[in-house]
């Protein structure tokens, strides 16, 4: 198990579930405060707009509360939660290239998402991490999701596939033509970089 | 392995996402091809900026106020129950089971359906009115204001069942679809087999002067009966 999955422990998931169908919300407060942050780490990382990503982490926990009764407990609780977020990032994904004049996502309205913060060792690292995150923007939302959880949320192919609801052919299919995309769109830069110089 | 191929699975190739059959054939490839080798190396160069990203863990400022705002908006929903149920139904039915795209194309198909189901419905009512309309036609002579309300039901009933069979949702036999089609008399005259078959427990009791009906379709009914 990779990333955020290895950390929860689902029994307890189970149990807060459980509590909370019976209608209790401190266990749901509980499941909550559990999961926000991996909850909004992925909205953060696929909308532009950081109110976005906040309104999404909402409207995730609501939808998780409306439909508590259908979760079927065999499966993992987080992938179900991410489940819920996938698709309604790709839902304002859509909804914001359908409105968007060409400008994209992440020019300047995210802080984070931009500059970055911390944990830059160097230079260059930092601007190929800024072109990768711009490049990214560019995906289709299928495309970019697949990458999102995969390459910055490390899920694995399998967790990936469970979350799209799509195969892992699919999923590796996805990610190739996201990563390939990315890495032809580097290769351009460089060559435009070069010929500046 | 071609390169074409190898293209695809390199950028899994480092995961050991691969099944070791196709590892192994890239693992040669990628030794012997330096174009191929290139990209692999890109994608090794890229992972440093992806690895970059991914330990921005993104923090959260607001999420107390988001954790009190969804609670309290759950404590709303707790004292309406029942449009709680009626909106987690119709969440799980287009948000929880489905993609997206399947979603989009669900919605797509349901009002495509109900658009020709309307449509359907139009045309039938429409096709019903003007046979009934040819129907009163070509029993007018022999028909008076005063004809029982039993046998306009039935010719109502004739007219729907004869605009099923115009709009091809009754099949029936192609010669009698174009008589049907062609001629208003042949219409009532299966109106009437339709009378026939409805009242033929009252084989004894149909007379001419007992029900208003023209004399043709009487005739028709009549020898129906017999038969």
């Amino acid at each position: 198990m990779k990333g955020h999955f290895k950390v929860l422990h689902p029994d307890n998931d189970h149990d807060l579930i459980r509590q909370s169908i019976q209608g209790d919300l401190s266990s749901f407060r509980a499941l909550v405060e559990r999961h926000q942050h991996y909850v909004y780490s992925l909205a953060f990382r696929s909308v532009p707009h950081r109110e976005d990503a906040e309104d999404i982490v909402q409207d995730t926990f609501i939808k998780v509360w409306l439909n508590l009764r259908f979760f079927d407990f065999r499966g993992k609780f987080t992938t179900w939660v991410y489940r819920i977020v996938a698709n309604l990032c790709i839902d304002r994904l859509r909804s914001a290239k359908r409105f968007s004049s060409g400008a994209t996502a992440s020019e300047a309205i995210n802080p984070l998402w931009v500059t970055g913060q911390d944990g830059m060792k160097n230079a260059e690292d930092k601007d190929l991490a800024e072109h990768i995150k711009m490049l990214a923007d560019h995906l289709s939302p299928k495309q970019r999701m697949v990458f999102i959880l995969r390459d910055l949320q490390d899920l694995s192919i399998d967790e990936v596939s469970q979350v799209m609801q799509i195969s892992e052919g699919s999923v590796k299919t996805n990610l190739y033509h996201a990563r390939n995309a990315i890495r032809l769109n580097l290769i351009k830069a460089e060559e435009r970089q070069h010929e500046m110089q | 392995m071609k390169c074409n191929k190898a293209h695809k699975w390199i950028s899994l190739y480092r995961e050991g996402e691969l099944e070791a059959g196709i590892r192994e054939k890239l693992r040669k490839h990628l030794a012997e091809c330096e174009s191929c080798n290139l990209i692999y190396r890109t994608y090794i160069k890229n992972d440093s900026g992806i690895a970059q990203i991914r330990s921005q863990r993104p923090v959260c400022k607001n999420a107390d106020s988001i954790t009190n705002r969804i609670v309290d908006t759950v404590a709303e929903m707790q004292k309406r129950p029942g449009e709680k149920v009626f909106t987690a139904r119709i969440d799980r039915i287009l948000d929880l089971t489905m993609m997206p795209a399947i979603r989009r194309i669900a919605v797509a198909c349901i009002l495509i359906l109900a658009a020709v189901f309307v449509y359907q419905q139009v045309y039938i009512y429409t096709n019903t009115v003007r046979l009934e309309k040819q129907l009163s036609a070509a029993g007018k002579a022999g028909m008076t204001n005063s004809m029982s309300d039993d046998i306009q039901d039935c010719i109502k009933k004739s007219a729907r069942y004869l605009s099923g069979v115009k709009t091809g949702r009754i099949k029936i036999n192609e010669r009698i679809h174009e008589d049907i089609s062609e001629n208003p008399e042949v219409l009532m005259q299966y109106a009437s087999l339709l009378c026939t078959h409805k009242y033929k427990h009252l084989e004894n009791s149909i007379r001419p002067d007992a029900i208003l009906i023209p004399d043709f379709l009487m005739d028709h009914a009549l020898e129906n009966i017999r038969k």
